[in-house]
This record gives C-alpha cells, sequence and structure tokens, in this order.
C-alpha cells in the first residue's frame, strides 16, 4: 500500500524536488548578491573603507578582525540551533553572515585589480554552473569522492594555519592550486547532495525549508571559495 | 595601509569559509 501510495505521489515528488532546488538557488543566490553588493559599495569608497578598517594611526583597526572572524561563530551558533532555531532566526543568521562576508571581501577591492576580479567572478561562475550540471546529471555515485576532497580540506585549513606563520608565497600558491581542485569538486558532489535530498518526498516541511537554506549556504560557501582560491592563483602570477 | 596585508589576508578568509563550510556540511549530515 505505501509503495503504491509512493508511486501515485511521484509527480508531487518531483514538484517537491523542483522547488527544494530552486530554494537552495535562490538562498546562494540572495547571499552572493548581498555579498557582492557590499563588498563592492565599501571597496570602491576608500573613505568608508578607511572608517570602517583603519585606525587614526593608518594601522588595521579591530574593527576589521571583528568582521573578519565573526562569520566563524555564526557558521558555528547556525550548525549548532539547526534543530532549536526558528526558520527565521536562521534566516537573519544567513543574512548577518553574507553582510558580514561581503564586509571582509571589500578588502579585495585594495589588494586586486577590477579586471582581476571581474574575470576570476566570470571563471568562477562558469566552472561553478559547469560542475553543478555535472553533479546533477551524473549517474556515478560521488559520495567516496566527497568524503575524499573532505578530507582533503581539513588538510587545506592545517596548511593554511601553518603558512599564515611561515609566510612562504610557493607554499601559498600550492595550497591555492589544491584549494580550486577541491572546490570544483565539491561543486560536483554537493550538487548531488542536493539532488538526493530534494527527492526525499516525506521530510518535514519545516525540515526542508531548513535544509534548503543550510544547502543554499553551502553552495554559496563553496562558490566564494572556489572565487578566492582562483583568485590567489590569478592575482599572484606576476 | 599596505596592499600586501590585505592580499594576504585573502588566504585568512578563504580559511575562514572553509571552517564555516565543514560546520554546515557537519550540520546538513546530522540534522538531515
Amino acid at each position: 500500500m505505501e509503495e503504491l501510495n509512493y508511486q501515485n505521489s511521484g509527480s508531487l515528488s518531483q514538484d517537491y524536488a523542483r522547488d527544494f532546488i530552486k530554494s537552495v538557488y535562490n538562498y546562494m543566490f540572495a547571499a552572493l548578491t548581498i555579498s557582492g553588493v557590499i563588498s563592492y559599495l565599501i571597496g570602491t569608497n576608500p573613505e568608508i573603507l578607511a572608517t570602517l578598517f583603519l585606525t587614526a594611526s593608518g594601522g588595521v583597526s579591530m574593527v576589521f578582525y571583528v568582521v573578519l572572524f565573526s562569520p566563524i561563530l555564526i557558521s558555528l551558533v547556525m550548525a549548532g540551533g539547526f534543530n532549536k532555531f526558528s526558520f527565521g532566526t536562521l534566516m537573519a543568521l544567513f543574512i548577518l553572515y553574507s553582510v558580514l562576508m561581503g564586509m571582509s571581501l571589500s578588502v579585495l577591492f585594495i589588494a586586486y585589480s577590477m579586471g582581476t576580479l571581474a574575470t576570476t567572478f566570470m571563471l568562477t561562475a562558469g566552472s561553478f554552473g559547469f560542475m553543478a550540471f555535472l553533479g546533477y546529471t551524473t549517474k556515478t555515485d560521488l559520495t567516496k569522492f566527497g568524503s575524499l576532497l573532505y578530507m582533503l580540506l581539513f588538510g587545506v585549513i592545517i596548511s593554511s594555519v601553518v603558512n599564515m606563520f611561515l609566510g612562504s608565497s610557493r607554499f601559498d600558491y600550492v595550497i591555492s592550486l589544491v584549494s580550486v581542485f577541491i572546490f570544483t569538486g565539491l561543486v560536483a558532489y554537493e550538487m548531488q547532495m542536493i539532488k538526493n535530498m530534494a527527492h526525499q518526498a516525506q521530510m518535514d516541511g519545516t525540515l526542508r525549508q531548513k535544509l534548503a537554506l543550510f544547502a543554499g549556504f553551502q553552495l554559496y560557501l563553496t562558490f566564494v571559495n572556489l572565487f578566492l582560491s582562483l583568485l590567489r592563483l590569478l592575482g599572484n602570477r606576476d | 595601509m599596505s596592499d600586501n596585508f590585505f592580499e594576504s589576508s585573502t588566504a585568512a578568509i578563504g580559511t575562514i569559509i572553509t571552517v564555516a563550510l565543514l560546520s554546515i556540511v557537519v550540520a546538513i549530515l546530522i540534522w538531515g
């Protein structure tokens, strides 16, 4: 009987899946737009940038470090409060995260030229789109591949922290190169994971909403990370 | 204001986003 119901609700399940994926992309694009607009507004306005991030003596202010590190706290609070918090609270934290990330990313306008930023953004969008399509359409199970990439990501975090003290530009280049490989692969894996999640038709409504938000958040973070890795590769090529 | 400082902070932003990404992925795997 259950099997029969499941078969009858096949097209309904397809609609649910489509709505889920649509929501995921809406959240991702909304966050990218918020971060992009804020980083551009601050990054292209030296006065605002100086007021926010510089001290009177020209050094880097505490605000910069707060803006830089607070996203870690927000993501941990969101991850820990998935069940406890309402969808509205999680959404507010997600928006706050995008705003703070936009503020952090505004410093890229100091470090890189507008041409490099634009080219890298387009390259990121192209690679992202291609890999997302691949992840959505492939019949190969990418679960093991994804687990491997997340393990490699741990290695990258440790290497990046070590290199903050070493300051080696060659090591940074290698880390960026490995990161580009990891994040490009992760897009395909995450897309397949989201597709599988979308087809779980029996899921409760609120849980579904929250998962769509988190999946959008996940894609947004992967996109920004791919962008930064590519930027470090292209920007350092002098 | 050092351009080099902000260029090197790109790596720090990347690391922070990576930590955030991992925490979100763990949350999805636990609760999803």
